[in-house]
Order: structure tokens, then sequence, then C-alpha cells
């Protein structure tokens, strides 16, 4: 069994609104091994990248971390201070975007954003140099004197985010965080980015945090799978057995909803109802007034994520059984 | 509006003119046409609230009035410019190509001549009346119109609502109609406010070279022109025109921006 | 059934579109479409994929009559989509749905008058325009309670249905689905299309359904269409486009889709590299040759031509057929 890296306990996360107080993340508790790529999936408001700014702590007014404690190699990120985080941030943790733009200065050349970081940590300016330029090469860049001296703006986005990547990776940080990395991407490019980050986590062993509402990609790289829904996370499991067992009825419908055959073979599942008012006070379980399988009890009781087999967590009543194919 | 104060103190000042060319006949002591020998060049006192000319007749009383024929000029031609301006940006825009080209040229050529000597000439072949003299500053002045309505026409002519607009068969007309102009009207506002104290300047610049409304109807611009041979001798023949202008034009230099912030912080004029 | 029996909806015949540069001379282009043929069979699906700048939507547009076309027509049911006369006529026949649910219906309108603007385009009285109108909004699942709100106070996923309802509801032959479900959700995404298929049923509708999304395009189309660089690479059956690709491109696209599974993880894939070359060019060779493997000199200085290498699968190579994948 392999070192747990992080360990998410309880985590709360709120927002103040006219509406009421929004509980985007209700109570997420999973944890990431050495080495290991963690999917967070869900569909768009689920609370997946409410959690991923909540362990950098990035989280903005109006919404505050109302509980929980985030344990990173022995001390909790929630106990730190301000300075202290700031320096887990960049160096022990990384994190991506969905859009590399936003997190590209455009008025420094990519090689000073390259060694800026590298800089603070007081290393010296050439070796900086070099570091920075043999993982622009790791990230598959090619002519990397020369993209040194360019602005974010002047490159693709593909060669952005392997940018980003190589920037995040420079600083040899223990957690990636990668949020949504390639949704702006066309798939071509797509498929580059996963593959490389595929080969520098074995290269570099660091930890992976995937935040991304496509299966496709959680097929394509994750070790270990949380699926959340409305705030909550519902199901973590192996990848396989999240595609080939789900257990949690979401994640079958969901599973059911991904266009993988032709209209031949059949039509696709759908969800019926929508998504809760994350504002409204919901007793039971956040899932219950869309379920086909919903009794009386699951709108008032509130299912824990309890585990059903080896490495297998569900938040379901019946996911020990009793759920069958019939709605 | 109250959380900010420029447009607070620009709304006052405003609504001080506007009560001005309502109330006139009735804040005015003397008729703007009066005249009083005895009292000519007589300095401010209780009967003559800002003094009198050199016919006598009460500055004050010219310069209430004077209100109507600088607010009403400067309407005209703001409403004639808005209207030149507006139909060939969106006219630009909408249509773009040879027309656009031929628009974008005729409207940078419009800023190349100076706007006083262009609007003089015009007002010159036209000959001077009230009337003119709002033609001759709406020709100068509607080219910003077209600029800025162009480039918002341009952003939102392909957006996905217009587009399957015209795939269900409506009319470009109709699409200007219903769709675009809805979506210029805030901007249209806002330009229009600042366009208005660069007219009423322009209006009474025109006043000012005896082109304007004729006398003996109270002028700003004559009335400044007016009192300058007398500078020495009663000052405040031309300063009660002067502080007019600048009190109006400020007002509503004041009150447009604040227009702006509300409708459409966006708009760079 | 064959091409060969079934009836052309949509006809294109060597259609281009080049938008010109200021610098670079007189000649010089960015080649949008370059020359492009294909016909869209009565009833069928053909779905059009390619990546971004692949000339996909612009191709849409010059099939829509929103965008004219440098050279060559589109003809839609024997009339001439660019013919000012015939285009009035063809425009009951023809309907559109966007990427953008939001942006794609009026926000000054609710959606009732949203609705009821098209119908009162093509003369409908109000009564006949309000009977219609509830019987779309029954038909694609639509609350009469939202046809009076505004667009904003609709999901994504609502404010979409009603773009398709504003599509259908002069029931046209062709429906251009441009990444209709591309900003939904994957649970409201199987309800649109399922939604779709079941009104193509009804009507006997003709598609053509534009996305990136290969795994969408697989499970709506009957033909898929591939394009790379503003030229047509590989053409033909859905089935056969995936299990017998003949296209270098083809087989980089479909590769490098997310795999459906995580056993299909170590699949062989033929990852392309670099980013799509620029468009401006002379149009000379094959579109993909500066990113294709198996490029050989003859693909920089000739355009390949269509080869028919199945019963209804045609593709643009000059190697079609001969490279093992």
């Amino acid at each position: 069994m392999k070192e747990t890296l992080i360990d998410v306990k309880d985590l709360c996360i709120q927002f103040q609104t006219p509406g009421g107080t929004v509980k985007a993340v209700d109570n997420v508790s999973f944890d990431i091994k050495k080495g290991e790529v963690f999917a967070l999936v869900g569909e768009s408001g689920c609370g997946k990248s409410t959690t991923a700014m909540g362990i950098m702590q990035l989280i903005k007014e109006p919404g505050r971390i109302a509980g929980g404690s985030i344990n990173f190699e022995g001390k909790d990120l929630l106990q730190l201070t301000r300075d202290e985080m700031t320096q887990v941030r960049g160096k022990e943790i990384g994190i991506i975007f969905q859009n590399p733009l936003d997190s590209l200065n455009p008025v420094y050349t990519i090689g000073y954003q390259m060694t800026e970081g590298l800089l603070v940590d007081k290393m010296d300016k050439k070796e900086a140099y070099k570091l920075a330029a043999d993982m622009l090469r790791d990230v598959k860049i090619s002519d990397v004197e020369e993209r040194m001296k360019t602005f974010p703006h002047e490159i693709s986005g593909g060669m952005r985010q392997r940018v980003m990547i190589g920037m995040m990776l420079c600083r040899n940080p223990k957690l990636l965080i990668a949020d949504e990395p390639t949704t702006a991407l066309d798939v071509t490019i797509q498929a580059g980015i996963i593959e490389l980050m595929n080969e520098l986590r074995k290269k570099y062993d660091s930890s992976i945090l995937i935040i991304t509402h496509d299966f496709g990609i959680v097929a394509d790289i994750a070790d270990r799978v949380g699926v959340m829904y409305a705030g909550n996370l519902i199901e973590v499991g192996e990848v396989f057995d999240i595609f080939d067992n789900p257990r949690h009825p979401y994640t079958r419908l969901l599973m059911k909803a991904l266009p993988t055959i032709t209209k031949e073979e059949g039509r696709l599942e759908t969800i019926r109802g929508s998504v809760p008012n994350l504002a409204e006070e919901r007793p039971g379980c956040g899932f219950a007034d869309r379920c086909p399988y919903a009794r009386d009890f699951c709108h008032h009781q509130k299912p824990e994520l309890k585990q059903i087999s080896e490495g297998h967590m569900c938040a379901c009543h019946f996911a020990e059984g009793g759920l069958k194919d019939e709605q | 509006m109250l959380k900010n104060p420029m447009f607070l103190i620009g709304s006052i000042m405003f609504l001080v003119v506007i009560l001005a060319v309502i109330f006139a006949p009735l804040i005015a002591p003397h008729g703007y046409t009066e005249q009083h020998y005895d009292d000519a060049l007589t300095g401010p006192c209780s009967e003559y609230p800002w003094g009198t000319d050199q016919y006598g007749r009460c500055i004050f009383c010219r310069v209430i009035y004077g209100s109507r024929i600088a607010l009403s000029v400067g309407l005209v031609a703001v409403i004639i410019e808005t209207v030149i301006g507006v139909t060939l940006g969106v006219i630009s825009g909408y249509y773009g190509k040879k027309i656009d080209k031929f628009i974008q040229f005729v409207t940078d050529a419009t800023w190349a001549i100076p706007p006083i000597i262009l609007a003089l000439a015009i007002v010159l072949m036209l000959g001077s009346s009230a009337m003119n003299v709002a033609i001759g500053v709406a020709v100068v002045s509607w080219a910003q119109f077209t600029k800025i309505t162009r480039t918002k026409v341009m952003a939102i002519k392909n957006l996905p609502y217009i587009e399957a607009a015209k795939i269900y068969g409506e009319s470009d007309l109709s699409i200007i109609l219903r769709y675009i102009l809805p979506n210029l009207v805030s901007t249209i506002i806002v330009l229009a406010t600042l366009a208005m104290p660069s007219a009423i300047l322009s209006t009474t610049s025109m006043g000012f070279l005896g082109l304007g409304a004729q006398q003996p109807m109270p002028d700003w611009g004559w009335i400044l022109q007016d009192g300058i041979q007398y500078i020495r001798k009663a000052p405040w023949i031309s300063m009660a025109p002067g502080l007019a202008i600048v009190w109006t034009v400020l007002g509503f230099n004041l009150v447009g921006e604040g227009v702006k912030e509300l409708l459409d912080p966006r708009v760079r004029v | 059934m064959s091409s060969k029996e079934r009836e052309v909806l949509v006809q294109i015949d060597h259609l281009k579109k080049f938008f010109p540069l200021r610098k670079g001379g007189k000649n010089a282009a960015v080649r949008a479409v370059d020359d492009v043929s294909i016909n869209i069979y009565k009833g069928e699906t053909l779905g059009l994929v390619g990546e971004s700048g692949s000339g996909k939507t612009t191709l849409a547009k010059m099939i829509l009559g929103l965008l004219p076309p440098t050279e060559s027509t589109v003809m839609i049911d024997g009339k001439d989509i660019w013919n000012k006369k015939e285009q009035k006529e063809l425009r009951k026949q023809i309907g559109a749905v966007f990427q953008d649910p939001a942006s794609s219906l009026n926000p000054r309108a609710t959606i009732y008058r949203s609705l009821e603007r098209p119908l009162e385009v093509h003369g409908y009285s109000k009564e006949e325009a309000k009977k219609l109108i509830y019987e779309t909004a029954d038909r694609i699942n639509l609350g009469h309670e939202l046809l009076d709100r505004f667009p904003h106070e609709l999901s994504g996923g609502q404010q979409q249905r009603v773009s398709i309802a504003r599509a259908i509801m002069l029931q046209p032959q062709l429906l251009v689905l441009d990444e209709p479900t591309s900003a939904l959700d994957v649970s409201v995404q199987a309800q649109t299309l399922n939604e779709l298929l079941k009104l193509q049923e009804t009507y006997g509708m003709t598609y053509l359904f534009i996305t990136h999304n290969l795994s969408v395009v697989r499970y709506m189309s009957d033909r898929i269409c591939v394009m790379y660089g503003g030229q047509v690479m590989e053409i033909g059956n859905t089935a056969e486009i995936y299990a017998d690709f003949k296209h270098p491109y083809t087989f980089g696209l479909i590769t490098s889709a997310p795999p459906i599974h995580p056993s299909f993880r170590n699949r062989k894939k033929n990852l392309l590299d670099g980013e799509m070359p620029s468009l401006v060019g002379d149009g000379k060779g094959c579109a993909f040759a500066s990113r294709c493997k198996y490029c050989q000199e003859i693909c920089r200085t000739q355009r390949p031509e269509m080869k028919q290498v199945g019963e209804e699968h045609f593709a643009a190579c000059h190697f079609a057929g001969e490279i093992e994948f």
C-alpha cells in the first residue's frame, strides 16, 4: 500500500449568497497516495473545482472554508498562516487551470516566468535557466532557447498549457492539481497533454489531482476516481471499479448517459429532473429527487460515504445491495 | 446616484438650467428686450441683479432667457447629429464592405477639417439663424456617433440569436430595427448627453461671431461679444454669459458621465 | 440502400471560401474552405468532425446562407441558397442550432416571443402561432410555464431546447446542428441528443451535425465527414470511419479521442505533432502533409483526389488503402 500524500477530511466550503448559505462542498473526504492520479469528476456546479481551490486556499469572497482538515505531509494546511501557505503553493502543490492565458503574465517572457519561482527558492540564475530549459524540453517544446524569449500570447493554446505544466513541475511539487486542463483544447492536442502528464508522473513520481467533467479523460489517466454530486462526494474507487461496477445510482446513470454507443445500438440513459438548489437545506440524499431507486427515507436520511469493498466507497443507502436494474 | 457625488452635483446644476429654461418669465424681473436708457451700464444692484448693458437691458434677464436659445439650438443640433451619425454607423457596421469603406472615408474626412471653420462655412452659406447654426454644428460633429455605433453594431451583428433570425428569414431592415437598435439605445443616450455640452459650446461660439440667433434675441455668445467693448467699464456684461456657459457645460458633462456609468460603463467616448 | 438510390438534399460542389488578407500580396488569403464537395442525402445525419480551424463552421454558414462563398454555391432541394429569390423560398426549409445556448436567444424577448417571431415572419396568424408553439413545446418537453420567462431565467439545457424548438417549428427539411451539446453537461447532453433523434424520426428531417466530440458524432450520425485545414479528408459510413479508416488524419483524430473505458488506455495512438498549420498558402498539396507521418514528396506538391476505398467510403490521400495503420 502506498503512502498517503494528502488527506482531505470533512472539508466544507460555503458561500454566503442573498438566497442563503450555499454548501458548495459538503463534508468531502478523500485521500491521494504518493505517485497516484486521482480524478474528481462531476457535472457543472458539483463542487469539484471548489474543492481544488479549497486545497489551495484560493477561495474568494463570499466563500469560505467552513470546516474540515487537509493533512498534507503531516501538517494541516488549514492551520497554516498566510505566509506558510504561500510557501506551500507553487513549491509543494502546483496548480494548472483550464485557460493558461489567465495564469501567465502577458508582459513577461516565458523564460522569465519559468525561472521566477526557482529564483525565489534561492537557486542560482544560470542553474535556474538550465533547469527551466530542460523542463521545457521535457514538456515537448521545440526550439527551447527561442521559446524562452517569447511572450505567452505568441504561442498556441496547447503549447501554453505545456509551458504551464513545465512551469509547475520546475519546482518539483509533490502534488499537481490540474483543473480541467484540456477542456479548451482540441482532441489531438488534448491527447498529447494527457500523454505528457502520464509520462511526467512516472518520471517525477508526483501525485496528480485532476478535476474534470470528461469521463474519457478519467478513463485515460486516473488511478482512482471520486464522483461528486451537489457538493457531496458520492462514490470513490479504483478507476476500473467505477467504470465496471459503479454502485451509486448517479454514477450508474451517468455512465449510461455517455455516448459510447451508436443510435442503432440503443438510446442513451437520461437523468430526470435537475440539480437541487444548494442553498436549500436538504436532510436526505442530494440525489433522491432524481433517483429512480429512491425510497421514502432517502429523502430524510443522508447516506454516509462507507466502504462497500476493498478501496470502493459509496454514499447510498442501497450501495451494499438491493439496487436492481429496474426502474 | 448618491454614491457618485459628481453626478449629484451635475444633476443639481443641470436642474437649475432646466428650471431657468422653463420658468424664465417668472424668474426674470424684466423682459429681455426692455431698454432702460437711464440705467445703461449700471452695476449689479437690487433692481438689476447682474447689472445692465449699454442699452440699459437687464443682463440677468437676458442670460436667463438666453438659456432657452442655447439649450434648444444645442438640442436640435444633437438630435440631427444623432440621426445622421447613428444611421450611417448602423449602415456602415451592418453591411460592411464597400459601403463601410465609403462611410469610413467620409467620417475621417469630416474629422480632418477643423470643425469650427466647417461649421462657419455652412452657416455663412445657409444664412445666419438659430436653426442654421444647429445644422452647422450637427454637420461637423456626427462622426463620433458613427464611429462608436459602427463598432458596436459589428460586435453584435454576428451574435447567434441574430444569425438565427437571418436563418428563419428576418429581413435586414427588420434585424436592424428589432435586434440591433434596442442594443444601441443605452449607448446612444450616453453619447447624446455627452454631445450636448460641446454642441452648446459650438452654438455659443457661433453666436459670439454674430452668426447665431439674430438681435435682439439674447444669444449667450453675442452678449459675451457685446460686452467685450465695455470690459473695463462694465465687466459684468461678458462675465454673466461666460459663467452661464461654464455652468451649463459642466453640468451636462457631469450628468453625461454619470449616465454613462449607470447605463453602459463600457462605452468609451 | 446505396447512395445512388437516395435523394440528394444538399449538394455542394467545389465550394470555396477564402478570406483575403491585407498583407502578403493580391492572392494571399486564408483558405477556410478549400474545394469541398459533399452531398447530404434526405433523411440522413451527416456528422461533420474536425478540430478548430478545420473550416466546419465556415462551411455551415455558407450552407445556411449567412456567409457568401468565394466560389461555387450550395444547392438545397434543387434551389440555390445564394440566389436571392430562391434563398427566400429556402428559409422555411432550413433551421439551425448553435453551440452557446445563452446567446442563441434574444435576451430582451420572452421565450414565447422568440418562438412566435419566426412564425410571424412566415405569415402565421396569432392563433395559429399560439397553437403551434404549444404543440412544439409539448413535443420537446418544454413546460408551458417557461414560455413567459426570459432566456436568462432558464438553465442551459432548457435554453438549448428552446433553440431546437425554434429551429424545428416550421418543420424544415434540413437542420444544421453546430456543436449543439458542447456547452451542456453529460446528463443534459444525453437528453438533448435523444430528443433530436426522436424529432428526426417524427419529421424525417435531415441533419448536418457538426462537432469535435467523436463519441457524440458516432452516436448521432449515419455518415461522417472528416475535415482538416478547410479540406475534406475522409467521408464514409460511421462504422467504416471508426473501424476501417483510410486517412492518416482520421487515424490521428480517432485515436486521440479519450477512451470510453480505462482498458483502452494503451491503445495504439497516432499522436499528431505540432499544431494546425496556418491556412494561408497556395492550396497546393494535402492540407495534412505538414503533420503526417506517412508524408511523401507528392503530398506536398499535389492535392490528393478523393479516392473510393469502400462502397460509400472515400478518402483524400495519395496512399489511401495502401497504409497499414
